[in-house]
């Protein structure tokens, strides 16, 4: 081996050099390939980081829109909210200053109107509901302490007339003992008529009262005769002496049975108190009794006077409808229009019916009490006579009807001579009772006579049409001159 | 006027006289015979003035009579038969029995002659 030449040996060591360049060259490649790759790797995640961020980048920005839009909203809500507030605000000093003041009114007397809400469109249902069932709670309170103040004021206005009644029954008792056994001197007779008539006066006031406040009339009658009832009840009146009361019952028997008695007799008071006080005091007051087809018996007062307003008698007409059973006493003004009140709680209790809005034929006010027939009963004449003081029936309306031609010319002297008679029973037939005649201006059967075929008269005839056209031409003149003038 | 003591009254006396007259001076006395002198009533006049000059259009009563037959208190009769009179519908005359009115002949009648005469004669005897 030694052998080897030099240039052998050079060019060994350079292939070996060469090798081993080769081989770090092999090992750098390899290593770079490596680095190649892994940095390779790394771009690649680096590249998906920078999606990553992307993404969340965009969710950010949403996040953020979403946050601007919640803070949009929610600043518009505290705007409307506040808004709502200020309305509901609003609504309430409404409610404290105009609708409440008003309520207050409006529960005094009805016809003042209670306003509504402010901005009606605009408010919650809630709200409504809420502002309103403030009124109706205030409005529930008032009515209900009302009553209880109404109701202690009439059980104390009641005790109180109730004992002033009772005495002035023993009053009565004293003074018609008084009467009936004494004769002394006349002026002392005066005396005692005028007291009882006062006592009478009064009674019928406290009367009236008690009975507005819930009272009973204060006693039951037995039956009684319905003239001696209207007669009874107008002479609890100062001025009785101008109720003229005609009975056209027909019966003298008609009664009222005991427990509507009293109570007919103070609703007939009243109405003649409110006729004689509306009327002038030389005007009577026409008080007529009929019964009725129905069975029913009506007692009509009629005045002269002035009349009702239609206010007045729509009120009046309230009070006495028997729907109203509780009377205020706030409800009856002032003066207190009690007699309205006292029939209106007399009738709910009673069942019998008054009206007082039909006008009476005098200008004034017509009032009818109607007494249906289960109220109504016949009373045994024998066993208790009528009193004098009551009117005795007069005959009954009827229609005029022509007699039967045979009996046509007897009657009809009988009536010229009843005609010519003075108004005084003659003597011999003053104890009987009336005796119904037959109308006087029925009589003179012979001036009407009963329309008879005319033969056709063509003269007639012509002259009566030339008259009438001449009469109408003369009116249609004079109207035109007058027209012209 | 009311048919029972325990039913209270519905007709005052002075539904009769009628409350607005003033007080005559008493003439009469409750025996006083009453007639009606035949005039007519008057417009004024109560239902109760005409019963008492019907009573009375027959034939005199009392005035305590006519009280009971219309059932009102003496007192307040007497008030009515001073107004009536005074009117002049009534005529009053002092009261005398019936049997003593004098007869056609201005004299007492026969009947009271002889119940006279029997008195006496009963007088005689006792």
């Amino acid at each position: 081996m030694t052998s080897l030449s030099e240039p052998e040996l050079a060019l060994g060591a350079v292939t070996a050099v060469i090798a081993v360049v080769a081989l770090l060259l092999a090992l750098l490649c390899r290593k770079h390939v490596r680095r190649g790759r892994k940095m390779e790797a790394a771009l690649k995640s680096s590249e998906a980081r920078v999606l990553g961020m992307e993404t969340a980048a965009k969710s950010a920005e949403a996040r953020v829109q979403s946050a601007e839009a919640g803070r949009l909203g929610a600043e518009s809500r505290a705007d409307d909210a506040e808004a709502r507030a200020g309305m509901f605000r609003d609504e309430v000093s409404h409610l404290v200053s105009v609708r409440l003041p008003a309520l207050a009114l409006h529960l005094i007397s009805s016809h003042h109107p209670v306003p509504g809400l402010l901005h009606e469109d605009a408010a919650e249902p809630k709200d409504v509901e809420l502002l309103d069932s403030v009124l109706a709670l205030v409005s529930g309170i008032a009515l209900k302490e009302r009553r209880r103040v109404d109701a202690a004021a009439r059980a104390a206005l009641r005790g109180a007339s109730q004992d002033s009644q009772a005495l002035s029954y023993r009053l009565q008792t004293e003074l018609d003992a008084l009467q009936k056994e004494f004769t002394g001197s006349r002026s002392l007779t005066h005396k005692v008529l005028t007291a009882d008539h006062l006592n009478e006066q009064n009674l019928r006031l406290i009367q009236r009262t008690a009975i507005v406040c819930g009272a009973w009339p204060g006693h039951v009658r037995k039956d009684t005769y319905v003239t001696e009832i209207v007669t009874g009840a107008s002479s609890r009146l100062r001025g009785f002496e101008r109720v003229k009361i005609n009975s056209r019952l027909g019966a003298t028997d008609v009664g009222i049975v005991g427990r509507a008695a009293e109570p007919v007799a103070v609703a007939c008071t009243e109405l003649m108190a409110n006729a004689l006080e509306h009327s002038r005091d030389d005007l009577a007051v026409d008080v007529s009794l009929v019964k009725t087809g129905n069975g029913s018996v009506c007692i009509t007062v009629d005045d002269a006077g002035k009349g009702m307003t239609p206010e007045a008698v729509a009120r009046g007409a309230r009070l006495i409808s028997a729907e109203q059973h509780e009377v205020m006493l706030t409800e009856l003004g002032d003066p207190p229009s009690q007699g309205f009140a006292a029939i209106g709680r007399l009738v709910a209790d009673h069942g019998f019916h008054v009206s007082i809005d039909n006008p009476s034929p005098y200008g004034g006010v017509r009032a009818v009490v109607t007494i249906p027939p289960n109220l109504l009963t016949s009373i045994d004449e024998e066993a208790a006579p009528p009193s004098v003081m009551a009117p005795l029936p007069v005959m009954a309306p009827r229609a005029d009807i022509r007699p039967a031609s045979a009996a046509d010319d007897a009657p009809a002297a009988d009536d010229a001579a009843g005609a010519s008679r003075p108004r005084t029973p003659a003597p011999g037939t003053a104890a009987e009772l009336p005796q119904r005649r037959r109308r006087v201006h029925a009589a003179p059967t012979g001036e009407v006579t009963a329309p008879t075929h005319r033969a056709p008269d063509p003269e007639r005839s012509r002259d009566a049409w030339s008259d009438f056209q001449k009469g109408l031409e003369s009116g249609q003149n004079g109207t035109d001159l007058e027209e012209t003038q | 006027m009311s048919r029972d003591k325990h039913q209270r009254r519905l007709l005052p006396a002075y539904l009769a006289t009628g409350s607005g007259t003033a007080a005559l001076p008493s003439t009469l006395d409750t025996l006083t015979a009453l007639r009606a002198s035949g005039r007519p009533l008057a417009s004024y006049h109560t239902p109760v003035h005409r019963r008492v000059v019907e009573l009375v259009t027959d034939g005199s009563l009392t005035a305590v009579e006519i009280a009971g037959y219309l059932s009102l208190p003496v007192s307040v009769c007497l008030m009515l038969a001073e107004q009536l009179v005074s009117d002049g519908l009534l005529n009053a005359s002092v009261p005398t029995p019936d049997a003593l009115a004098p007869s056609r002949a201005g004299r007492p009648s026969r009947q009271l002659m002889e119940e006279v005469l029997s008195g006496l004669q009963a007088l005689r005897v006792a």
